[in-house]
């Protein structure tokens, strides 16, 4: 237990040490936050809160996809999971502790949203909303963690493998309920972005209890498909 | 989709590269190029050839292009003052050319306060036994810019002015 504790004390130290990751994980979430509230949340608090569970969901995608599942394919193409044969040391308990400094950088980026609402646009959340954001950031997490696993497999050796990952991040984002109520502005895209799996996982940060099936299936679906990807593709150096 | 916000978006982005022009030819600056390209991503150009030339030159010269967005932005709101689809056409301009990712103020702060790394990059340029490309050199040198402190404060006056742009407390005091 200290072994996986220490071990993700480093993960985060080492994160703070990456500067383009401290931008895009912590610093960017609150800027677009806090430019979009104040743009358009100024006189309606309810979009305020609205986005500010939108860009929770946002910093989970990018978390798990960029900073979760893309990482553990480039362990397995750079060789470095050959070093814990030699070490008293799991690559599992490795994993584990990165996933666990990634979920606790992204409960910190939420805390410290939560508070800026708070502070600046007098977006309270109740207990039970606070429950359902949590929700929404594991289920989230799992999501597009095992999506990230399963586009960086199948991209893994190719030129320019992170565009597709990047590419699938922005079209999600862009075509959920993140920023903007996509199906009352389109109800005919807001039909088609129902199919993504990124939106039934804002829906369950914003209180929608029955969004949470989609949510588990995604999980499901994910977990196994990057189970028989993993098996049935060698990523290579 | 409205087309018609691509004229002034047009014409915006021409007043701009001529700005750049006209202060080239003022200060008798080499024009290089002027033209149209695709890297980094779409734009037009006015390219000068920078060898030697002092820092207040080049400043002015990069500056300028948004110096005439501003003038023509100022002018707008002086006989319009309104909030339409123009209004907004000019906020996005300015958003884009204060932008602290890649925009005239980025090489203006870099040349100044990486002077030496800047000059190096001429030196790499025109010796043909280095074993550096000046674009690898250019790479290290933005990285020492890039999310450092000078660069996060580039980044916080550009969300501030975002804000005073497009945000309804301060807009509705214009109109």
């Amino acid at each position: 237990m200290k072994t996986f504790l220490l071990s993700t004390y480093y993960q985060l130290l080492i994160y703070t040490r990456v500067k383009i990751a401290v931008f895009f994980s912590f610093v960017f979430p609150i800027f677009i936050f806090v430019v979009f509230s104040f743009i358009w949340g100024y006189h309606n608090l309810t979009y305020s809160k609205f986005l500010l569970t939108g860009v929770i969901i946002m910093k989970v995608a990018s978390d798990g996809m960029f900073s979760v599942g893309n990482i553990i394919v480039k362990f397995y193409q750079d060789g470095f999971v050959k070093y814990f044969k030699g070490i008293p040391y799991s690559f599992m308990k490795y994993i584990g502790t990165l996933v666990t400094s990634r979920i606790i950088n992204t409960i910190v980026t939420s805390a410290v949203l939560l508070g800026i609402g708070v502070l600046f646009f007098h977006t309270i959340f109740g207990f039970l909303e606070l429950i359902y954001i949590l929700l929404g950031i594991v289920g989230g997490f799992i999501i597009f963690s095992f999506l990230g696993l399963i586009i960086s497999i199948f991209t893994a050796g190719k030129d320019d493998d992170q565009s597709v990952t990047f590419f699938i991040y922005f079209i999600m984002l862009f075509l959920s309920n993140i920023f903007y109520p996509l199906n009352q502005l389109n109800p005919t895209f807001g039909k088609i972005a129902y199919i993504l799996p990124i939106n039934p996982v804002v829906d369950l940060t914003r209180g929608d209890l029955v969004s949470g099936i989609p949510v588990i299936l995604w999980g499901i679906v994910f977990t196994i498909a990057s189970y028989v990807s993993f098996e049935k593709h060698e990523i290579g150096r | 989709m409205n087309y018609y916000v691509l004229i002034p978006l047009l014409f915006i982005l021409l007043m701009h590269e001529t700005g750049h022009y006209v202060a080239a030819k003022v200060m008798k600056l080499r024009i290089e190029k002027a033209g149209f390209t695709y890297k980094p991503f779409p734009r037009f150009y006015v390219s000068i050839i920078d060898n030697g030339i002092s820092f207040q030159k080049r400043g002015w010269f990069l500056i300028s292009g948004n110096l005439m967005t501003f003038v023509l932005f100022f002018i707008y709101l002086s006989l319009f003052s309104r909030y339409d689809i123009v209004y907004y056409v000019f906020s996005y301009q300015l958003i884009v050319e204060t932008n602290p990712f890649y925009s005239d103020y980025t090489t203006i702060i870099f040349s100044y306060f990486y002077k030496d790394d800047f000059k190096r990059q001429f030196e790499i340029q025109s010796s043909p036994d280095s074993d550096q490309t000046d674009k690898d050199y250019k790479e290290n040198y933005k990285n020492k810019y890039l999310f450092g402190k000078l660069w996060y404060l580039h980044f916080l006056v550009w969300g501030i002015f975002i804000i005073g742009l497009l945000s309804p407390v301060i807009s509705t005091s214009h109109k």
